[in-house]
């Protein structure tokens, strides 16, 4: 296995640990990746043998082994006030993190509408230019999904009939069981009547309501939690404490704190994480739905995690929903194909879609060329496999047999800040280097995609007819901004 | 707010019409929204091996999956299915891509429509599995509707059609055109009067070259034409196919090629359409219409002929549906279901079964004639179907017709045990409109228990219902059952009378004289209602081997010495071996019978036979016939011989009891008999009977046994001996009135009379119900014979 720092990187890492200037990829060829944290960018072959472009995660706690990473930070708990340099790194990656994950999240409501969902994914990523709009997140969600089982629950909370030995008046006993019998029988008077007493009251089973059900235990347990998590939320937004999502999580928080109270009077009490769900938790929709949010939230941290480790994977799906939205703004294209977007409730290895390939084929129609988007491809051709770039645009000229041209987009992240222009020129003479390789493809257009740390910035190089251009953007506000005009600047340009 | 939506999936250009929409701050808002899948929509298979799902709508309909192998391993064929396809597929895994299919239009909505094809092909199994299929889209509530009925509902909502108006829809459709007649009905609801059109007939399709398929045909030919010098492209696969098809703009086109390079094409622009198969003829049941409404998913110029053809056709003013109107329709329809409105009144297709009345089997129609429902609400048959289940049975059969279905079934309803006494049980019909196969339940009050008549479970009855019918009504009447004397062990046992059976055979096995009395005693003891020996014959399952060896053994020494006598080797003053030969019922060796039947042909012919001993010769003889005879041949000679003696002579313990002890006992006797032997017996019987009157009943215990035997003849003739019908039944129905009413009359003046009394009018009482045809004991001979 071949680590190496960056996509274009000349020289391996050897035995050196990776950091958080590098990239995390390694190259592998018909070895054995057991034991060894990664996903797969782009498999292939060359030669019969197997080669593959492979990414490892970020360590959970500032370094991981196999392989070896050192020196990383740790994903910041949410709330938490950072002091060292190191956690300020952290907050600020996380910040970028999450701001990206909210963007390829919007993708799920976007799809609502399948014609327009490229238009619909613009208007929600134009509305996260501007900062005030508060990040999609679990919580979000869940604030508008679970407004309706609430409401419902609160209504017509659950109860049973418990049996529990009171006294009771002769004319109401209903029903006695071994205790109360014996203590009838240690009463004095030769009747009941007399045993009875001055009160005429004897120890009798009664039914008595009772909430302190399973379900209502975590409905309470729920109610809890997602008061917390809205709070962390709520905080963390709270310069947005005037925009539709944000009142609607504060709605939802004091539903939750006063549904909590109401609850806790009734004597319920809270049930533990690992709670076998019951009949009702399982069948009943509002019970169900609480349920399955109260997982979800118990979960979220193990997600974030998740999410933290990978979130190369969840830049390269950004990047790609970023190319499809500037190439489908352009007003000569015409989207021909585009493959089904499949979105997965739970985020795997940092990917919230599942897609064929290519993604999306356009026909920009006045330039006469046909764009496809490819996307970790499955069969990348040898010099693709050499580029080490994941994501890629082809090119064709519709009717012209003889014209196909292949731009390779390095979607990159890292911890550290990367210098744009020197990684653009590294990039160039990187590609430069690869045109002596013998194949029937030629490979002299790039594109880095990297994550804007401080400012947002483009920067193009071209030399001998290679050129490779970076640019540098976010997740959200002047830095998308910048990061969508100038994608759109690109595919616009004379690339063809 | 209620999400609501309406669905028109027909293969050709699926649409959904919602009211909500989610915006990008996630808000939802309400209004009129459509999507619709594109022409001639398709369903995709999208993931790797690990995970892949179907996915449907406008995604399915631009993924280039199964589009070919330019684009590699996804342009697999296998990776794509059209809609249509799935529609006309009838295994049940197309429920699962229906479902991607109308997900992909709309999903998650409270109260969903979805428009079906008023044609015979939309069967209770289509509308069971769209039904299902909505449910994979998340629909809570759900209502199919006819697409002739969202039509007019359509136009009711844009306030163009009047109350009580007769509509005449025509839908374009695969294959022609489907016509309907619907009535637009008031129906009050809330204080509000909602116009509600009423379906009462199914539609019928008039096929035409003109149908989608046809249609389709004619572009996908230009186009094949076209793309002539460019290998491995289908047709089929091009966007510009059932554009042109249906009337749409076609425009330029991109196509990916093997190589996967890409190649331009310049589509027709229109199809020619020439009509040379509608006239007006095939539209006579609309003509007389108030409105004409005319459905089609096509556009432009194909469009324009159909209307211009119609309107010629038919030569009053055509309504033209507005694009998207069955959509429109459904949410309309899905509109009126959210607020619990009328939508449609729906006729059902009639559900028939076979039920025995006194006039025989005849056809039960389970569905009120001309009673039609409203849509989503219950069916229940207001006047169920009654059958008689007969005491001892445990299982029922029940014929079954459906309108849509080519052939009758019989299910048979297993009751799980039998049944003690006569009990009634009704069937009725519980159906919804459109809402897949109807619940045929079976209520018995009397078993306290329910059964289900599972149709695709039954037996398939390839006959026409009315001769089914007219073939069943021949088995109406009761036949009473056969009278088989069970064996047991008790029998076996120590009695007060005797020691148990396997000590005497024991003691006797090895003995050179063995004691005859002894064994025939035991063999003729009946303990608790139980012999030795079965009347077929059969001895207890628990009796050893051994023990039956030793049984056996000594039926042979009891052969050996009767064939001694018959041969006049010995001789012997007593019956006492032949007894226990006969008291071994059937199980007696078949020589027997022939020495009996020998000796009753020649009783008068003055030689003495080597049995005849005493008078009660004659009765062992005879009734010894009546228990062993076991073969056709032997009891036609039987009967025979007793029937050519006149019936005055008969006594009753030798011929009476001979006869009734064969009629009664075995399977084939009763087949024996003709109408003439059966009028002579009918004869004695009554003459039986008569003798009785004013008697102390001491000589008639075989006469009811024979009559009852004598009945048993209704196997080979159905029908016969039924009171009403036949004279000899009334004859002896009136015997058997005299004799109930002189038991009655005397049964004061003694005490014999009183036991005969109690002992008979029970069994009476039974024999005139089977003589009426519905008799409901089973085990009357059995309590004839206990007496």
């Amino acid at each position: 296995m071949k680590s190496i720092s960056k996509p274009w990187s000349v020289s391996q890492l050897g035995e050196n640990p990776f950091t958080p200037e590098d990239c995390l990829l390694s190259e592998t060829e018909n070895e054995k990746l057991k034991g060894i944290d990664h996903s797969l960018l782009m498999g292939g072959s060359y030669r019969g043998a197997k080669r593959s472009l492979i990414i490892h995660p970020y360590p959970r706690n500032y370094s991981g082994k196999a392989p070896s990473r050192e020196n990383f930070p740790k994903r910041p708990i949410e709330g938490q006030i950072p002091e060292t340099d190191l956690e300020v790194k952290a907050q600020k990656t996380f910040i970028r993190m999450k701001q990206v994950m909210a963007r390829v999240q919007e993708l799920d409501e976007a799809l609502d509408d399948p014609i327009n969902v490229w238009k619909k994914l613009k208007l929600s990523w134009e509305r996260a230019k501007d900062d005030t709009n508060p990040p999609m997140s679990e919580i979000v969600k869940q604030s508008k999904d679970l407004d309706v089982p609430l409401t419902v629950l609160e209504n017509t909370l659950r109860r049973v009939l418990r049996r529990v030995r009171k006294m009771t008046q002769l004319d109401r006993v209903q029903e006695m069981d071994r205790n109360s019998m014996r203590w009838l029988v240690r009463q004095p008077g030769r009747s009941i009547a007399e045993q009875a007493g001055a009160k005429q009251r004897v120890l009798a089973v009664v039914r008595e309501e009772n909430f302190n059900t399973p379900e209502n235990q975590v409905l309470l347990a729920y109610c809890i939690l997602a008061s917390a998590v809205a709070r962390e939320w709520m905080l963390e937004n709270n310069k947005t404490d005037t925009t539709k999502r944000y009142k609607r999580v504060k709605k939802f928080r004091d539903k939750c704190l006063n549904l909590s109270r109401m609850l806790k009077e009734k004597q319920i009490i809270v049930a533990p994480a690992g709670i076998t769900p019951n009949y009702v938790l399982m069948e009943d929709k509002s019970y169900y739905a609480v349920f399955e949010a109260w997982k979800k939230l118990l979960a979220r941290k193990k997600a974030l995690d998740d999410l933290w480790a990978w979130q190369a994977e969840t830049w390269t799906d950004f990047t790609v929903l970023a190319i499809i939205i500037a190439l489908n703004d352009l007003n000569e294209t015409e989207l021909i194909a585009q493959s089904p977007l499949i979105w997965m409730q739970e985020p795997m290895v940092g990917r919230f879609i599942d897609q064929d390939r290519p993604l999306a084929v356009f026909w920009l129609k006045e330039t006469n060329r046909v764009v496809e988007v490819h996307s970790r491809p499955k069969n990348p051709s040898f010099l693709q496999q050499l580029t080490r770039a994941h994501v890629s645009l082809k090119i064709y000229e519709p009717d012209n047999e003889n014209f196909s041209k292949r731009i390779v987009v390095w979607a990159v992240h890292s911890i550290d800040k990367m210098n744009l222009k020197s990684s653009v020129c590294d990039a160039r003479n990187y590609l430069n280097d690869l045109q002596r390789v013998p194949s029937p493809e030629k490979i002299k257009n790039g594109l880095i995609l990297m994550p804007a740390h401080d400012t947002a910035e483009d920067f193009s190089h071209e030399e001998n007819k290679i050129r490779v251009d970076g640019i540098s953007f976010g997740g959200a506000g002047v830095s998308l901004n910048f990061g969508l005009n100038s994608i759109a600047k690109f595919v616009r340009s004379d690339i063809y | 707010m209620k999400k609501i939506c309406g669905y028109d999936l027909n293969g050709w250009h699926d649409t959904a019409v919602r009211n909500w929409k989610i915006l990008p701050d996630e808000e939802i808002e309400f209004g009129r929204f459509s999507s619709t899948s594109g022409l001639k929509p398709v369903i995709v298979k999208s993931g790797n091996s690990k995970s892949l799902k179907w996915i449907g709508g406008h995604q399915a309909y631009i993924a280039p999956h199964g589009c070919g192998d330019g684009w590699g391993e996804i342009g697999n064929s296998d990776r794509r299915k059209l809609v249509l396809d799935i529609l006309e597929n009838e295994d049940s895994e197309s429920e699962e891509l229906l479902g991607a299919a109308i997900a992909g239009l709309s999903k998650n909505a409270d109260f969903a429509v979805i428009g079906i094809d008023d044609l015979p092909t939309t069967n209770e199994f289509f509308q069971e599995k769209l039904i299902n299929a909505l449910g994979k889209a998340n629909v809570r509530t759900k209502l199919l509707v006819w697409r002739p009925v969202l039509a007019v509902i359509n136009q009711i909502e844009l306030g163009l059609i009047e109350e009580e108006a007769s509509v005449g829809v025509i839908c374009h459709s695969s294959n022609g055109f489907s016509i309907q007649k619907l009535l637009v009905k008031k129906i009050k609801h809330k204080a509000q009067i909602i116009l509600t059109p009423e379906r009462s007939k199914p539609g019928h399709l008039i096929k035409s070259e003109l149908g989608y398929n046809g249609l389709w045909m004619k572009a996908h030919n230009l186009i094949t034409d076209q793309l002539n010098d460019i290998r491995f492209l289908d047709a089929g696969l091009i966007n510009a196919t059932p554009k042109l098809a249906m009337g749409f703009r076609s425009k330029t086109e991109l196509l990916k090629i093997r190589n996967g390079n890409w190649i331009k094409i310049n589509p027709p622009k229109k199809i020619d359409l020439a009509d040379t198969d509608l006239s007006s003829d095939l539209f006579g049941d609309i003509l007389d219409c108030d409105y004409i409404l005319f459905e089609t998913l096509s556009k432009g110029a194909v469009k324009d002929f159909l209307h211009k053809r119609f309107s010629e056709i038919i030569k009053s003013e055509i309504i033209l549906l507005e694009d998207g109107g069955i959509a429109k329709g459904a949410i309309s329809a899905a509109e009126r279901l959210s607020n619990a409105q009328p939508v449609y009144l729906d006729f059902l297709p009639q559900i028939s079964t076979i039920i025995n009345s006194k006039e025989g089997a005849e056809s039960f129609d389970l569905i009120n004639d001309a009673e039609t429902v409203e849509a989503g609400q219950l069916y229940k048959s207001r006047y169920p179907a009654t059958f008689g289940i007969q005491s001892g049975q445990s299982k029922l059969s029940i014929y079954i017709r459906k309108e849509n279905e080519r052939w009758p079934r019989k299910a048979i309803i297993s009751l799980g045990s039998k049944v003690q006494e006569p009990t009634p049980i009704d069937l009725s019909v519980e159906q919804r409109p459109a809402s897949g196969r109807a619940k045929l339940l079976m209520v018995s009050s009397g078993l306290g228990r329910n059964f289900t008549i599972d149709w695709d479970a039954s037996e398939v009855i390839e006959k026409e219902w009315d001769i089914l019918v007219k073939e069943l009504g021949v088995y109406s009447t009761s036949i009473p059952a056969r009278l088989v004397l069970p064996n047991g062990l008790d029998a076996w046992n120590n009695s007060m009378r005797s020691n148990d059976l396997y000590e005497i055979l024991h003691k006797n096995v090895d003995r050179k004289k063995p004691d005859w009395e002894s064994l025939a005693n035991k063999l003729s003891d009946r303990t608790l209602k139980q012999y030795c020996i079965s009347s077929d014959g059969a001895v207890p399952e628990k009796i050893s081997q051994s023990t039956v060896e030793q049984l056996d053994y000594l039926t042979e020494c009891a052969i050996v010495e009767l064939q001694k006598r018959l041969d006049g080797e010995i001789k012997v003053d007593n019956n006492n071996s032949l007894k226990f030969l006969t008291w071994q019922f059937r199980r007696c060796p078949q020589k027997v019978t022939r020495w009996l039947l020998d000796y009753a042909q020649n009783k008068n012919s003055g030689i003495t036979h080597p049995f005849a001993i005493n008078s009660s010769s004659d009765i062992l003889v005879f009734q010894g016939l009546g228990r062993v005879t076991n073969s056709v041949e032997a009891e036609k000679e039987i009967i025979e011989l007793i029937l050519e003696k006149p019936i005055e002579d008969w006594k009753w313990r030798i011929e009476t009891a001979c006869l009734s002890f064969l009629l009664s006992r075995s399977e084939t006797a009763p087949k024996i008999l003709t109408r003439g032997m059966v009028e002579k017996i009918s004869k004695r019987v009554v003459l039986e009977f008569r003798n009785a009157l004013g008697s102390e009943y001491t000589t008639f215990n075989y006469a009811p046994l024979l009559l009852v035997g004598l009945l048993r003849w209704r196997i080979i003739a159905p029908n016969a001996l039924v009171f009403g019908k036949d004279k000899i039944a009334m004859n002896l129905k009136q015997c058997i009135d005299d004799t109930i009413k002189d038991l009655s009359s005397r049964q004061k003046s003694n005490s014999k009379i009183k036991k005969a009394h109690k002992q008979y009018l029970p069994i009476l009482e039974d024999i005139l119900l089977e003589l009426n045809g519905d008799g409901s004991n089973p085990e009357l001979l059995f309590d004839i014979y206990n007496m």
